[in-house]
């Protein structure tokens, strides 16, 4: 089966659209992760320069001037305290690190803005300044931490995350996979049940499937049996059809052929009559392959195919008159097919139109979800006791009219399709027959195969 | 074979009868001479039978037709008489009921005009019962819809109050009432349009023959 362009598997189209996306959510959490990670470490750094700067003015109050001999003192600044700092007070500039002390001292002439990054050569150093002042002392002391390792570890890490994300994006894309997959095993089972189907592994398509399929394959299985019924009917109508006409067109051949035979008047009647029950057998066959049955989307517009109708049996029967009458409750469409519906109606009627004195009348209506069409006639009716036999096959109750019986035993093949009922009784105002044909709302197929 | 069979039971049946074989030489002679009656096979070699008989309506000529027909659905019939047929029958047919048939409709045929009202753009057509708007499609009217639409195209402007209009419904209806009448204008609307007839409240209804 070739897809037009454009039309994608559903499969290509939710892995086009969710791996790409799956991936680009982990990428976007991965460079938040960075960013907040950036946030919390710079204001994490600041308070703890800023804590260690509290420390060192703490020293400063206590032991100035004599600072040099207090930082060599102090145990703290040998175990604990690993990061660099210096303290300008006017000119004069402590620092523990002397190597670096240039640099220092440049950082701590000012202290706007309180936090900075000072290059000095190979490393670089991410400082804070907090200026101070205590009695006539004023300064500025600078606390610094080695911007490269921080920056190594940050980066270390920043790559674990990476790692951890891209495991976790191969989790999830092996999740969407198999969710895909999961969800379209039925469509993959329906493909190879249909493969079975063409092959003849199968008749019809199993039920169980998800709601969404549901339809699709109930609709399949309808076409299917309908297929079979109507295969199959047009196999019996052909086979009635040629066993039903052979006989005869054998027998008029032999007669034609036979020159001893003479073809007297008598012999002329016979093949006449002979040639008017093919006609007939035909007829009939023909119309009843004819019949479409009832079909998902086909329906008619009673109302206007029953007025044409009318006026059709107006002209044919100039010395007739045709009524039509429709209910309020009549709704635009009704589910059956339009020439199965012209000949419903148009057998109606042409019978009506034989047997009455001067009027006819049709009604349409939809009355409690059914839809019914009533013919009526001011003819001389037909005995209540016969009216149950009315259009039975082979049967004809009068034979002054001709082909009475065949109209109605094709109107009785159109309402059994339909899954309808056709009842005859006597016309309250007209007298004469009336029929009333009820259709049922909504059809199911399997009606299809009620004949 | 049936062409000459019929010809044949025609004439002695006392007519005159012309036979062309070509749905162009059946157009033409339809057009040029005065025929009382025709018989128009729809499946001819060179054509439908059914745009042979257009034509000729077209041409307002009123000469009844009678149409052979192979088909024996009611659609094709429909169609046939909607074409301008007067008759049909289909194939096979016995001959006596095809002369039979010509004589009825030379009958019916005798005195027949071409007879059309016209107001407002509306045209209705008395002979064949069917009304069309401006120069669109011919659309069927049952019997009481035509009589209603008649009697009201007749007398464009006039007021004709539900009881007159009652008159016009079939009288074997004894339920007939005035929303019978009621029914059937609107009927009549929704074929022709409803500007075209005016309610007048208490009074009646009337054609408006400016709309």
């Amino acid at each position: 089966m070739s897809n037009p362009a454009g039309l994608r598997s559903v499969r290509r189209t939710l892995f086009l659209w969710l791996l790409p996306l799956a991936t680009a959510f982990m990428v976007m959490a991965w460079l938040a992760h960075g960013a907040l990670m950036d946030a919390m470490l710079s204001n994490f750094l600041d308070s703890r320069l800023q804590e260690e700067a509290k420390y060192v003015q703490s020293g400063i109050q206590k032991r100035y001037p004599d600072l040099d001999s207090w930082l060599q003192e102090d145990v703290f600044f040998a175990d604990a305290f690993h990061h660099i700092f210096a303290i300008r007070i006017g000119e004069r500039v402590w620092s523990n690190r002397p190597e670096l002390e240039d640099v220092l001292a440049a950082g701590t002439i000012d202290h706007d803005p309180q936090t900075t990054v000072l290059d000095a050569g190979d490393i670089r150093l991410y400082a804070v300044r907090t200026p101070f002042q205590y009695e006539a002392l004023e300064g500025v002391i600078l606390v610094a931490e080695n911007l490269e390792s921080l920056e190594s570890d940050q980066a270390r890490l920043h790559a674990w995350v990476a790692v951890v994300s891209l495991g976790l994006l191969l989790i999830l894309v092996a999740l969407i996979v198999m969710a895909v997959q999961f969800a379209l095993r039925p469509v993959v089972r329906l493909g190879s049940e249909l493969a079975r189907l063409k092959s003849g592994g199968i008749e019809r398509l199993t039920t169980a499937v998800p709601s969404e399929f549901e339809g699709l394959v109930n609709q399949l299985n309808s076409l299917l049996d309908t297929l079979d019924v109507r295969l199959k009917r047009s196999r019996e109508a052909l086979a009635n059809l040629s066993h039903s006409i052979k006989t005869p067109i054998a027998a008029i051949g032999q007669v034609l052929t036979d020159t001893d035979v003479e073809i007297s008047s008598d012999v002329r009647q016979q093949l006449v009559s002979r040639l008017g029950t093919i006609h007939e057998q035909l007829e009939a066959e023909l119309r009843r392959s004819r019949l479409a049955g009832p079909q998902t989307g086909k329906t008619s517009d009673p109302v206007v195919q029953a007025r044409e109708l009318a006026w059709m049996f107006g002209r044919l029967y100039p010395e007739k008159n045709f009524e039509l009458v429709i209910g309020q409750t009549i709704s635009g469409k009704w589910p059956i097919e339009e020439q199965d519906f012209n000949e419903l109606l148009g057998n109606l009627m042409d019978n009506a139109g034989k047997w009455s004195a001067r009027e006819s009348r049709v009604s349409l209506e939809t009355r409690a979800g059914q839809f019914v069409l009533t013919v009526a006639d001011d003819g001389v009716g037909v005995a209540i006791d016969q009216q149950g036999e009315l259009g039975r096959r082979g049967l004809r109750l009068d034979e002054q009219t001709h082909g009475h019986g065949l109209g109605l035993a094709i109107v009785r093949d159109v309402v059994d399709r339909y899954g309808g009922s056709v009842s005859f009784s006597t016309a309250p105002n007209l007298g004469g027959l009336l029929v009333t044909v009820s259709l049922p709302g909504c059809t199911p197929a399997s009606q299809e195969g009620a004949t | 074979m049936l062409a000459a069979s019929v010809q044949a039971h025609l004439t002695r049946n006392g007519f005159a009868v012309d036979h062309f074989s070509s749905a162009r030489q059946a157009e033409q002679m339809g057009l040029q001479e005065t025929y009382k009656a025709a018989i128009l096979d729809i499946g001819l070699p060179d054509g439908s039978g059914l745009d042979v008989l257009r034509a000729w309506r077209n041409a307002r000529r009123s000469l009844p037709v009678l149409i052979l027909t192979a088909r024996s659905d009611w659609q094709d019939k429909v169609s046939g008489l909607k074409a301008g047929a007067d008759d049909y029958l289909a194939k096979p047919f016995h001959i006596e009921e095809l002369v039979a048939r010509i004589n009825a409709l030379i009958r019916r045929g005798e005195g027949r005009m071409d007879n059309r009202i016209e107001a407002g753009g509306v045209e209705l057509d008395e002979d064949r019962q069917q009304v069309r708007m401006g120069n669109g499609e011919w659309h069927a009217l049952t019997a009481t819809e035509f009589r209603l639409l008649r009697c009201l195209i007749s007398r464009p402007g006039r007021i004709l109050s539900k009881r007159e209009l009652l008159e016009q419904l079939y009288d074997i209806d004894s339920e007939a009432s005035d929303n019978t009448v009621e029914a059937y204008i609107y009927r009549l609307r929704v074929l022709i349009g409803k500007q075209k007839i005016k309610t007048l409240r208490g009074q009646g209804y009337s054609f408006n023959h400016d709309a």
